[in-house]
């Protein structure tokens, strides 16, 4: 396990670095130029000139690049040109609340969208299992935005209950995390009903009900451990869609998070803003696949990592 | 709403016992009582920066913090601010400033003419040049005569300079020193004399007005003004009917008939100083836009009345009647262009263009539905044969096509025929204008490389004619020549200034140039 750790952790490396390339490169291939969004119009030549070369931008592209790298490995991830502060700060601050959304609308999504695929395999081409089938479809195709509208709608204007802005108490979590876990229990709920479908139809689950076993533990125990390896995998891969969905989320809420920052900051073109937060995002997707591919030795024994 | 109540009371009790203990006096005067210590202010974007030679954002913050020696009044007219009084000489070229000996930075230093020395000699610095250093190039020298007398000598005379001069603010010079680049960067870098202190930043998130309680003037009526950064317009709105903000900025044409109709909510719409304008790239490589028959007859062809009834009917804009708004010093009205597609057709075909012809136009929607007005603007072109290709582009491309290209870099890289563009921002003719259409080679905001000899005359020549009514033909006349003889491009709408506000604001009252009377504002509790 711990040689799996570790090599998983090497090759991540040559992986960030090829990351770092591609973002690097992308963000200058794109038309468009920081110093000019950050002076504005009725600037002179001179002064746009001066600002470049003041942060670097008319050094050699590799000279940028192997800058910023080196700076990255001493994690310095830059300084953002609009705020003017470190990329790393400007991270810091907003990292958790991206990951509250993130987990939150994870948790929620897996909960909801593992009992209701439970639920759709028990009463297969059952009303129930139609019905949860047409809400799963409902889930995933609503754009998440729309959604938050109408929660907004609902819940802050119509109830009073919850706040439409911001997210500095529980209360201002609840929408978004719902909202983004909304798309998570359409295809969690669908991939837990075929998985289990599988699994309720093996020979060990006919022997456990023809030895009297009560249908719930048949269910819950016996069926649910055995679906749960495919399920572990959407729930991981979702966590991934989540965090660059949490970007939609938090320009609707106001929430200050990465989502909102990378949008902002490719607006802007502020190149060090752009590659710090891809990267960081990157790393925790690949951090919580990996954790992902370690749980299924977890939850099934025969899973062994040499 | 008994639960929204309890909140603002417990924020009320908690403002009033801070300002009991701060004040000593204890006790809150009854009529203070019934007013909120806190409003709150939603608005889509967060500030550039506070460094006020720097901020490209708006005018919305920056005068709230700081002040300068003269100022705008609600009605646009110039008044004293830190300067008390103010002479010129005969010539017009010596401007002395005597300053008033009561006003304090916010630090507690007060403020002298040191203080406006090194606030100049930055706005002024070639070498390491600020956003607008270049439009002050007409000052030849400045000088602290005593602590509280302060003179600008000019190269030239200068119309319109006290408006020039009215947007500068001055800064505290040790911050200067201190934060050098840096100054804006933070809300501790912050010290102006204005009736606001910055009390917190929060990049991208809110920021924080405290009443300023040494400020020279009437101190502010609210202790504190949060303004939230909420990007999504429609949760602005929502915002202003949950009662979560008291004042929402920048409402979309539909929310603002929404919420009008709504009680509890009002919607104020007043005049701004711009408007949008689809200017020519004058020197295309496609030819007919280079005849300014073609681009009056592309002007005659668009109806102005239905596109602002049907774009912007819901914020109460509607068609310009100059190049300028009437907030502008030297605007005259001068008509707006009228929709008449037959007159369109015959200038088409005295210029030989009587079968059409086919050109680019681009839009962004940077602009208020600048994207739809390019639609738009399509369908009209067409009644007329003109094949239009509409170019949408996002912020980014569209600031990355102004200032320092030649016609054929513009061209070779962008090829429009047609861009949309924002007109405004200044304060008087001269600084609106000049940049922008004078043929000089140098001018690099002449961005659709205008050239009219006859206009650019009367720029040179209201640049420096004191007398107001000599000065005021100069820019009708321009005016006439830029809409009815050789186009600059199609002036379109008038923007207003939009704000959605619970009814118990009082006393609200916001400048064409969109600054909010911020100090004067009030909220019943």
């Amino acid at each position: 396990m711990f040689k799996y750790v570790v090599k998983r952790i090497l090759q991540m490396i040559p992986m960030m670095l090829i990351l770092s390339l591609i973002v690097f490169l992308m963000v200058r291939l794109i038309p468009g130029d920081p110093v000019d969004l950050m002076l504005g119009l009725d600037v002179p030549k001179d002064t746009k000139e001066y600002e470049r070369e003041k942060l670097g931008l008319n050094d050699p592209l590799p000279e940028q690049y192997l800058r910023f790298v080196g700076n990255a490995l001493k994690g310095d991830l830059g300084t953002s040109i609009f705020s003017g502060e470190p990329v790393v700060d400007e991270l810091a601050k907003r990292f958790p609340k991206t990951l509250t959304l993130a987990v939150g609308g994870t948790l929620f999504g897996a909960l909801l969208g593992i009992i209701l695929g439970i639920i759709a395999a028990i009463h297969r081409n059952k009303l129930a299992d139609n019905i949860i089938a047409v809400a799963s479809l409902l889930a995933v195709s609503t754009p998440s935005f729309f959604l938050a509208l109408i929660l907004m709608l609902i819940f802050c204007l119509q109830l009073r209950w919850l706040p439409s802005i911001g997210m500095d108490s529980w209360k201002g979590a609840i929408l978004p995390i719902v909202t983004l876990g909304a798309q998570a229990v359409g295809s969690i709920a669908r991939t837990t009903r075929s998985s289990m479908l599988d699994v309720i139809h093996q020979d060990y689950i006919r022997t456990s009900r023809a030895r009297g076993v009560p249908e719930r533990v048949v269910i819950y125990v016996h069926a649910f451990k055995n679906a749960l390896i495919p399920i572990l995998t959407a729930v991981g891969l979702r966590f991934g869609g989540l965090l660059a969905g949490a970007t939609l989320v938090e320009t609707v809420f106001s929430i200050p998070g990465i989502g909102r920052f990378v949008v902002d900051s490719v607006s802007n073109r502020d190149y060090p803003a752009i590659q710090g937060s891809v990267l960081v995002l990157a790393l925790t997707f690949v951090v919580v696949n990996t954790a992902v591919d370690l749980l299924y030795a977890v939850v099934d024994p025969r899973v062994k990592y040499e | 709403m008994k639960k929204k109540s309890s909140v603002w009371m417990a924020l009320a009790l908690t403002c009033s016992l801070a300002l009991g203990s701060f004040a000593g006096a204890g006790a809150v005067s009854a009529e203070e009582a019934e007013y909120k210590d806190t409003i709150v202010w939603v608005i889509g974007n967060d500030q550039d920066t506070l460094d006020p030679q720097m901020n490209v954002s708006n005018a919305k913050v920056i005068p709230q913090y700081y002040e300068g020696l003269v100022g705008f009044d609600t009605d646009g007219n110039v008044v004293c601010r830190i300067a008390e009084s103010y002479e010129s000489s005969e010539d017009k070229l010596t401007w002395t400033f005597h300053l008033r000996d009561d006003v304090y930075f916010h630090s507690g230093k007060q403020c002298t003419s040191a203080d406006f020395q090194a606030t100049f000699d930055r706005l002024l610095d070639q070498e390491h040049p600020v956003r607008h250093t270049a439009s002050y190039t007409y000052i030849e020298s400045t000088e602290a005569v005593d602590d509280f007398t302060f003179v600008i000598h000019l190269a030239q005379p200068k119309a319109f300079f006290l408006e020039s001069i009215a947007s500068q603010v001055v800064m505290n010079a040790d911050y200067i020193e201190k934060y050098g680049t840096e100054l804006g960067n933070t809300a501790e870098s912050v010290d102006g004399c204005g009736p606001f202190k910055c009390g917190g930043w929060t990049k991208g998130e809110e920021m924080i007005f405290e009443r300023f309680d040494d400020y020279y003037g009437d101190v502010a009526e609210t202790e504190t003004v949060i303004m939230k950064i909420v990007a999504e317009q429609t949760s602005r709105a929502i915002a202003i009917e949950t009662g979560e903000a008291d004042i929402a900025d920048g409402i979309s044409p539909d929310d603002a008939v929404r919420l009008d109709e709504l009680d509890g909510i009002t919607v104020s719409k007043t005049d701004g100083n711009g408007c949008h304008v689809f200017q020519f790239n004058c020197k295309s490589d496609n030819t007919p836009i280079q005849d300014p028959k073609v681009r009056l007859a592309i002007c005659y062809a668009i109806d102005r009345e239905t596109i602002c009834d049907y774009l912007y009917s819901g914020l109460g804009e509607e068609p310009i009647d100059s190049i300028m708004a009437p907030s502008v010093a030297g605007y005259s009205s001068v008509g707006v262009l009228p929709y008449d597609v037959d007159k369109a057709k015959e200038l088409l075909a005295e210029a030989g263009y009587a079968d059409g012809f086919d050109m680019t136009i681009m839009t962004t929607d940077v602009y208020n539905r600048g994207v739809e007005m390019g639609e738009i603007l399509v369908e009209e072109l067409k009644e007329v044969g003109i094949n239009v290709t509409l170019e949408v582009v996002e912020l980014a491309v569209f600031s990355s096509a102004w200032g320092g290209f030649t016609p054929e870099e513009f061209n070779e890289q962008f090829g429009w025929d047609m861009f949309i563009m924002g007109s405004g921002g200044a304060s008087n003719a001269d600084t609106l204008l000049y940049r922008i259409m004078h043929s000089s080679e140098n001018n690099t905001n002449n961005y659709g490389f205008y050239s009219n000899a006859e206009v650019d005359e009367l720029l040179e020549k209201g640049a420096v004619t004191i007398d107001e009514e000599e000065r005021d033909e100069c820019y009708r006349r321009i005016a006439e020549i830029v809409i009815y003889e050789d186009p600059f491009g199609c002036y379109m709408n008038l923007r207003k200034n939009v704000y959605a506000l619970s009814d118990k604001i009082e006393n609200f009252s916001v400048k064409a140039a969109n600054t909010m009377n911020l100090a004067r504002i009030r909220c019943r509790a």
